[in-house]
């Protein structure tokens, strides 16, 4: 199994609604595959978070009618297998990129306003390095996929990362006349990070198509 | 044990019009809080809780179509709706499905031009489009909804919503707990009581947010270009931290509190406390304006924006 069918169905995995043949080759992989596995921790983590949340609901009772009719059954605990399978897809979403981007949004040095130093300036020339290569990754597997999206949502995506591009650039441009400024870091960080999600959410729609 | 119904659609190319759709009335009982698993990737889904352990699908399919697959079993409903090769990725007449699950169902959907209703349902939903706008409306437990194109539009009072769209609009209305909303370039719009904790993120849409938190929790503001309105009841504990590189700030939640310039450049801090404290706020611009304002009483959950300079 490829590592993108994989992960596309850990969800599933997790909700134990596989065939008993699809959860073969699944685990068999998970066996094999380090980053797969990592996901599917994370993932399990984020279903068990998420089924920590609490359950109880205090609408405004004139807004809604039908809440206070659920409000008046006995609030019950879902079963583990009910935890939201979109907390699964979500944590999915989010653990596609974060292998590559967890090491990238820890504090890599000094983040006070301090002076400029040499420590500091690497720390984030190298940062900004691995999302460079990040980015890179991300598109040459869009480019592997890109034709199976639709023209217009090609155009779009496109749009979005130029608009993105010309946020990156400024910001840039202002960290090299103010170098460690923590705020422009964090902005260019976020910039950065939306470029990947942007990309990443792309593939994953051209897979599924 | 599994059912399992497949319905081929045998279509001749040309024999009927391009816009005409063959219709569809199927039902199959299902669990009172199983999950409800639907594909579509040309054409609208209106997905409608009710109470019956039934999973019924009225409509729709258009030419392209080469089977709709429905099935299910003790736990999950699967619905797909099976495109011809030929017509993937490409502008085709679409498929209109209304779908009506139990009502505490867990609704998962996928569009790819089409939008996306869910209305009354109770269990999570979990909703994906290309290019299709997405609404919500009730009180999922828990709203995961995305779109590439299309705005992004929930109502409810669900305690964990992600909604993210690239280019459109991003509204959350009568928000309450965990919410995540972000854009590139489309604007976001939050409004809610009692939010513990969140992010809002944009790079160049403009964020307007007009509501409270409950104490001691935290929410993040966070653009590069776009604006930043946040409109607080003066009641409402909050310490506030404003960065902005070289945006403005006006600061009507506590006028005595003024900007300071903390480095060599242009950048700009503001750091104060209202009402003695409690949520933490943080506000992060690049270049965009930020106006911190007081709420108009009974404004929190209206997402009124009168007053909004």
């Amino acid at each position: 199994m490829r590592h993108e069918e994989v992960r596309a169905r850990l969800d599933d995995y997790l909700d134990d609604s596989l065939s008993p043949t699809d959860r073969a080759a699944i685990e068999g992989h998970l066996r094999e595959c380090e980053a797969c596995r990592a996901e599917a921790a994370a993932l399990a983590e984020l279903l068990t978070e998420a089924g920590r949340l609490p359950r109880e609901l205090v609408p405004p009772k004139d807004l809604w009618p039908a809440i206070d009719r659920r409000l008046e059954e006995p609030r019950r605990i879902l079963p583990r297998r009910w935890i939201p399978m979109a907390a699964a897809a979500a944590v999915l979403v989010a653990t596609i990129t974060t292998v590559t981007v967890v090491r990238m949004t820890r504090p890599t040095g000094p983040t006070g306003a301090g002076p400029s130093g040499p420590v500091a300036g690497r720390s984030w020339a190298a940062t900004e390095s691995e999302y460079r290569a990040a980015v890179s990754e991300l598109r040459e597997a869009l480019s592997a996929v890109g034709n199976d999206l639709a023209p217009e949502t090609r155009n779009r995506v496109n749009r979005s990362l130029r608009v993105v591009d010309a946020a990156i650039e400024e910001m840039r441009a202002a960290l090299a006349r103010d170098p460690n400024d923590p705020a422009l870091e964090q902005l260019l960080r976020a910039a950065y990070q939306k470029k990947l999600e942007v990309l990443r959410q792309a593939t994953d729609l051209a897979a599924e198509t | 044990m599994r059912t399992t119904s497949v319905v081929c659609m045998a279509i001749v190319l040309g024999a009927a019009p391009a816009w005409a759709q063959r219709p569809v009335n199927e039902r199959k009982p299902a669990p009172h809080d199983g999950t409800i698993k639907v594909t579509n990737l040309a054409g609208a889904i209106r997905v409608t809780g009710w109470d019956r352990d039934t999973v019924a699908i009225t409509g729709g399919l258009g030419e392209a179509v080469e089977q709709l697959e429905f099935s299910t079993d003790e736990r999950a409903t699967r619905i797909r709706v099976l495109l011809k090769r030929e017509y993937r990725a490409k502008p085709v007449a679409g498929s209109d499905l209304e779908i009506r699950v139990p009502r505490e169902s867990h609704v998962a959907v996928r569009t790819g031009t089409g939008p996306i209703t869910v209305s009354d349902v109770w269990g999570a939903v979990d909703l994906e489009s290309a290019d299709g706008e997405i609404r919500v409306a009730g009180t999922p437990r828990f709203v995961y909804a995305r779109s590439v194109g299309g705005a992004v539009d929930i109502q409810g009072m669900s305690k964990l919503v992600r909604a993210s769209s690239v280019s459109g609009s991003v509204t959350i209305r009568r928000a309450a707990g965990y919410v995540e909303a972000s854009t590139v370039s489309g604007d976001v719009r939050l409004s809610g009581r009692n939010l513990w904790e969140g992010e809002v993120s944009t790079v160049s849409g403009d964020i307007v947010f007009n509501g409270s938190f409950d104490s001691g929790g935290s929410f993040s503001f966070e653009t590069s270009s776009g604006s930043v309105d946040v409109r607080l009841p003066s009641s409402m504990g909050a310490d506030i931290d404003v960065v902005t590189y070289s945006g403005s700030i006006t600061n009507e939640l506590q006028p005595d509190a003024k900007p300071v310039r903390t480095a060599n450049g242009p950048r700009r801090e503001l750091i104060f406390s209202i009402a003695g404290g409690g949520t933490r706020l943080a506000i992060r611009t690049f270049k965009g304006a930020v106006r911190l304002l007081k709420a108009e009483t009974g404004a929190a959950s209206g997402g009124s924006r009168r007053g909004i300079p």
